[in-house]
C-alpha cells in the first residue's frame, strides 16, 4: 500500500488540466488496445474461417456429387464449428442458381445443413433476437430448410419487422406450396416502402397458376393501393402469357377512369404475353394520348413486339417533344432493326412511378 | 486600453474553447453513433445476398457518368474497369469536357466510337455539344463531346443524355470495386423514397491492382497519403455514417454517388456556379424535398467501394483542399435560409448549423486559436505547464477521434491486411495533429476568403496513370482471404 502513496501524492497535487490530459491519454491508450485487439480477433476469425473452409471443402464436391456420404463432412465440423458450417453452406446455396428441391446438388446441400438448423430455428422464435439476426436466420432456414421449416416461415410474414418478414417472403416464393403462394399474395402490399419493381421481380418466381388469379384480383380491385396493383402487374409481366387474363388487363388499358400508370403498364403485359391484337388497339389509342407515360409505353411495346410496320408511329416517337417517348421510340427502333431477341427495359415507368405512387396516397 | 484588450483576448478565447469543445464532443458522438450504425448495418448485411443469382432481374438500369478533362493517362485503364463491373444493366456516359490533350483520340481508339443518332436530351443547361459518340464494339458505352464548361456542367450534359432511371456520378479516375454498384442500388430497392446515396472513398495510393481490381490493400509510402488514409476514414466511416440518424448529410461524394435521375432534374441538375458541385446538388435536394413536404432519404452506405488516388504532394493537397472548402462555402452561404429553421427538420436544425459554424466558420477558429495562444504565450500571459497540457489535450482528443475511426474500419470488409499498416496509422494518429492538422486549416481558412472573392478556380492536381500510383503485385500471401472477401 505504501508504494501507492507517491502517485496518490502526484494525484493529489495534479492540476484539473493534468488530470484532463492523463485522462485523455488513457483513453487514448485503451482505444489502441481496443482497435489492436479487434485487428487480432478479425485475424484470428479470418484464420479460423480459412481453416474450417479449407477441411470442408475438400470433401464437399464429393458429397455434393454423393461420391462420399455426408457423414463424411459431418466428421469435419466441431462442436463449436455448427454455426460456421451453416453458414458456409448458405454462402454455398446462394450461389446456386436454380433452386429447386429438383436439383439434386440442392437437395443434397439442404440433408448436409438439416442436423444444424435448430438453434437458428430458435432464434427466429426468439422475440428477444435483433431484427437483423432474426432475418438472416429467416433467410437460412429459408435457402437451407424450406420445407422441413415451412410453417416458421410462414409466421415471419407477419414478423412486426419489414426486413425479417421481407426474408420470409424471398424465402417462400421459390416454394410451389399453394398456401404459402397464397399467403405471399395477400401481405406483399405490406412492403409498400419497397421498389414495387423489386417486390415485383421477386413474386415473379413464385408459381404462376397459384399466384396469377389473385394477383389479378388485387389488380382489378379498385380498393387497393396503386403500389399494390402496380407490383400485381409488374409480376404479370415475369409470367408466361395466361390468355385467359388478356380481356381483363386489355380492359384495365382503355379505362381512361384508371391511373395511367396502371393503364400504361397494363399495354407492358400485353406486348410481353405477345397479345398482339389487344396490344396494337392499345398502342393506337396510346401514341396518340395526351401523357407522356402513355406515349411511351406505345412506344415501347412497338419495339417488344417488333411491330415492324409502324415506323410512321416510332417517327412521330422520335421527334415527340416530350423526351422519354423519343428515347423510348429509339430503343424500340433500335430493336427492331437488331437480330438480337433480347428485350430491352422499358425506362420511362421506373422514373414516373414515384410521383405517380405519392399522388396516389 | 489595456483592458479593452484583455475584454477581446478573452472573449476570443471563449469562443475558441468553445468551438474546441463542441467540435470534439461532435466528433466523439458521431463516432459512437457511427459505431452502433455500422455494427446494425454490418449484420443487416449478412441476411442479404448480393451475388442475386436468382434475382438479377430486379436491379434497374444504371447509367455511370464519367467527366473527363485532360485524362489522357487514366481514361484507357478506365474504360477497362468499367468493363469488369458486375451489374446486369448498365450504361457508361463519359463526358469528355473540352480536353486539350489526346482524351477523345484515345476514347475513340479504344472504344471505336462511332457519331450516334440524337435522341431528345433532357434540357439542362449547357456548353454546347459537339457530337455525342457511341461505341460499336460495347454498345454500353457513349461519350458526349462537348465545349469545356467545368465538372458541374459536364455532369449535367451527361444526365442530359441519361436514359436510365438512376445515375452515378463519379470522377475519372475513381476504381469501383465490381460488386460497388449492386451495393449503392440496393438502398433504393429497399425504401422507394430514396434520392440518393453515398459509397465509401478509400484512397488507392499503395493498393495493389491485379485483374481490373484492388487486389491487395496497403498503406502507401508517402507521408501525406497515409495521414488522408485516415482522414478519409474518420470523414466517411464516423462523420457520414452518423449522418444517416438525422435525415443524412449534406455531402454525397462526387468521386462515387447514386441518385435517382428524376429527383436531379426536378431540382435542375448540378449548379455551375459552384466548385462544390456534388454538395450543392444534395443540399440542394434536401431542401426541395423538405419544402414540399415529400418524404425523401439521403444516405451514406459504406459498403459499396470506389478507390481514387490522392495527392501526395503538398502542393496539389492546398488546391484540393483550398476547393472542398470554397465548394462547401459557397453552398453553406447559397443555402443559409435553412440554418437553424424549423421548417428544414432536423437537417435545419443540426446538420445545416454544423457544417455552417464547424465546417464553414471552423478552421479561421481553429486558426485564431492557435495565433492567440502564441501571442499569449509571448506576451507571457499563458503558464508554459498549461500550454503544453493544453496541446496535449488538444492531440489527444484528436487522436481519439482518429483510433475511433480505425477501430470503425476493423469492422468494415476491406481493411489494411498487414498489422504494421494498422501501427503506422496509429502513428499517424498522433503525428497529424503536429503539421497536417494546421496546414489543412490553413488551406480551409484561405478557401473562405477565396470563396468570399468569389474565385471559381478548380486548380490542377498531377494525376497519375493508377499502376504508378499503386504497388505492383506482390507475391501476396493473402490472396485466398482476399478471393473469399
Amino acid at each position: 500500500m505504501n508504494n501507492w502513496m507517491p502517485l496518490n501524492d502526484w494525484v493529489m497535487h495534479m492540476n484539473w488540466m493534468e488530470l484532463l490530459v492523463v485522462f485523455i491519454f488513457a483513453i487514448v491508450v485503451i482505444l489502441a488496445m481496443i482497435m489492436l485487439h479487434l485487428r487480432s480477433r478479425n485475424d484470428k476469425k479470418a484464420q479460423d474461417w480459412r481453416r474450417m473452409e479449407a477441411a470442408w471443402s475438400i470433401h464437399l464436391p464429393a458429397v455434393l456429387a454423393r461420391e462420399e456420404p455426408p457423414e463424411e463432412l459431418w466428421n469435419q465440423v466441431r462442436a463449436d464449428e455448427k454455426l460456421f458450417f451453416v453458414d458456409y453452406l448458405y454462402r454455398i446455396a446462394c450461389t446456386i442458381p436454380e433452386r429447386s428441391v429438383a436439383n439434386p446438388e440442392y437437395r443434397q446441400l439442404m440433408a448436409l445443413a438439416a442436423p444444424y438448423l435448430k438453434p437458428i430455428a430458435r432464434r427466429v422464435q426468439n422475440p428477444k433476437t435483433d431484427s437483423e439476426l432474426r432475418a438472416r436466420s429467416v433467410a437460412t432456414l429459408g435457402k437451407l430448410a424450406p420445407l422441413q421449416y415451412l410453417k416458421l416461415i410462414e409466421d415471419a410474414l407477419n414478423d412486426p419487422s419489414d426486413r425479417v418478414a421481407f426474408a420470409a417472403m424471398r424465402a417462400l416464393v421459390d416454394q410451389d406450396d399453394p398456401h404459402a403462394s397464397d399467403l405471399i399474395t395477400r401481405v406483399f402490399s405490406r412492403f409498400h416502402d419497397f421498389n414495387p419493381e423489386f417486390v415485383a421481380a421477386l413474386l415473379a418466381r413464385s408459381n404462376p397458376k397459384l399466384a396469377t388469379p389473385r394477383l389479378v384480383e388485387q389488380l382489378v380491385n379498385p380498393h387497393a393501393t396503386l403500389w399494390a396493383r402496380v407490383v400485381a402487374i409488374c409480376t404479370l409481366e415475369h409470367w408466361p402469357a395466361a390468355p385467359e387474363f388478356v380481356p381483363q388487363l386489355t380492359k384495365l388499358g382503355k379505362d381512361q377512369q384508371q391511373p395511367s400508370t396502371l393503364r400504361a403498364l397494363a399495354l407492358r403485359v400485353l406486348s410481353a404475353w405477345k397479345a398482339h391484337a389487344e396490344a396494337r388497339e392499345l398502342i393506337y389509342e396510346f401514341a396518340s394520348g395526351d401523357e407522356e407515360i402513355l406515349r411511351a409505353h406505345a412506344m415501347y411495346a412497338i419495339g417488344r413486339l417488333r411491330l415492324k410496320n409502324e415506323n410512321e408511329l416510332l417517327e412521330l416517337g422520335l421527334y415527340d417533344t416530350a423526351r422519354w417517348v423519343a428515347i423510348e421510340a429509339a430503343t424500340a427502333w433500335e430493336q427492331i432493326e437488331s437480330p438480337e431477341t433480347r428485350d430491352s427495359r422499358p425506362r420511362w415507368y421506373l422514373q414516373s412511378l414515384d410521383p405517380a405512387l405519392e399522388t396516389a396516397k | 486600453m489595456h483592458d479593452r484588450l484583455y475584454l477581446i483576448i478573452e472573449i476570443l478565447s471563449i469562443l475558441v474553447i468553445s468551438y474546441f469543445i463542441v467540435l470534439n464532443g461532435i466528433y466523439l458522438l458521431q463516432g459512437f453513433f457511427a459505431y452502433r450504425l455500422l455494427k446494425q448495418h454490418t449484420r443487416r448485411l449478412r441476411s442479404v445476398d448480393f451475388n442475386m443469382a436468382d434475382s438479377r432481374e430486379c436491379l434497374p438500369p444504371v447509367t455511370l457518368l464519367v467527366p473527363s478533362y485532360n485524362e489522357e493517362t487514366t481514361c484507357q485503364e478506365m474504360i477497362t474497369y468499367l468493363k469488369e463491373l458486375d451489374y446486369p444493366d448498365f450504361e457508361v456516359i463519359m463526358i469528355n469536357d473540352g480536353s486539350q490533350d489526346a482524351t477523345l483520340e484515345i476514347l475513340k481508339r479504344e472504344l471505336k466510337l462511332e457519331a450516334a443518332l440524337h435522341v431528345n436530351p433532357a434540357k439542362l443547361r449547357t456548353q454546347p455539344v459537339h457530337e455525342v459518340y457511341r461505341s460499336t464494339v460495347d454498345p454500353r458505352f457513349w461519350v458526349v463531346d462537348k465545349e469545356n464548361g467545368g465538372k458541374a456542367d459536364a455532369l449535367n450534359a451527361g444526365i442530359n443524355y441519361c436514359r436510365t432511371p438512376f445515375f452515378c456520378a463519379m470522377d475519372a479516375d475513381t476504381v469501383l470495386e465490381p460488386d460497388a454498384l449492386i451495393r449503392i442500388v440496393y438502398p433504393f430497392l429497399e425504401e422507394r423514397h430514396t434520392i440518393a446515396v453515398g459509397g465509401i472513398i478509400r484512397i488507392l495510393n499503395g493498393c495493389s491492382i491485379k485483374g481490373n481490381r484492388v487486389a491487395h490493400v496497403s498503406l502507401p509510402k508517402n507521408f501525406w497519403a497515409q495521414l488522408q488514409i485516415l482522414e478519409y476514414l474518420r470523414a466517411f466511416l464516423a462523420g457520414r455514417m452518423s449522418w444517416n440518424l438525422l435525415g443524412g448529410s449534406l455531402i454525397v461524394s462526387g468521386a462515387f454517388g447514386m441518385f435517382r435521375h428524376s429527383a436531379v432534374m426536378e431540382a435542375g441538375g448540378y449548379d455551375v456556379e459552384t466548385v462544390g458541385e456534388d454538395m450543392e446538388l444534395v443540399t440542394r435536394l434536401h431542401r426541395m424535398y423538405l419544402e414540399s413536404d415529400r418524404p425523401y432519404l439521403i444516405r451514406f452506405v459504406p459498403d459499396p467501394v470506389a478507390w481514387t488516388q490522392c495527392p501526395e504532394r503538398l502542393v496539389d493537397l492546398y488546391h484540393q483542399r483550398e476547393r472542398w472548402q470554397r465548394g462547401l462555402v459557397q453552398t453553406v452561404w447559397k443555402h443559409k435560409r435553412m440554418l437553424g429553421n424549423p421548417r428544414y427538420g432536423e437537417v435545419g436544425l443540426v446538420t445545416y448549423p454544423y457544417f455552417f459554424f464547424l465546417e464553414m466558420l471552423g478552421p479561421p477558429i481553429e486558426f485564431l486559436g492557435y495565433a492567440l495562444f502564441f501571442i499569449l504565450l509571448l506576451m507571457g500571459q499563458v503558464f508554459w505547464g498549461f500550454a503544453i497540457a493544453l496541446a496535449l489535450v488538444s492531440f489527444g482528443l484528436g487522436m481519439i477521434v482518429s483510433l475511433m475511426s480505425l477501430a470503425l474500419g476493423e469492422m468494415n470488409i476491406r481493411r489494411f491486411n498487414n498489422r504494421r499498416d494498422l501501427w503506422t496509422l496509429i502513428g499517424c494518429a498522433f503525428l497529424e495533429n503536429i503539421f497536417f492538422r494546421q496546414f489543412l486549416n490553413v488551406c480551409r481558412s484561405w478557401a473562405l476568403i477565396t470563396a468570399m472573392k468569389g474565385s471559381k478556380s478548380w486548380g490542377r492536381i498531377q494525376r497519375k496513370r493508377f499502376e504508378e500510383n499503386t504497388n505492383p503485385w506482390p507475391v501476396d500471401r493473402h490472396i485466398d482471404e482476399f478471393e473469399r472477401v
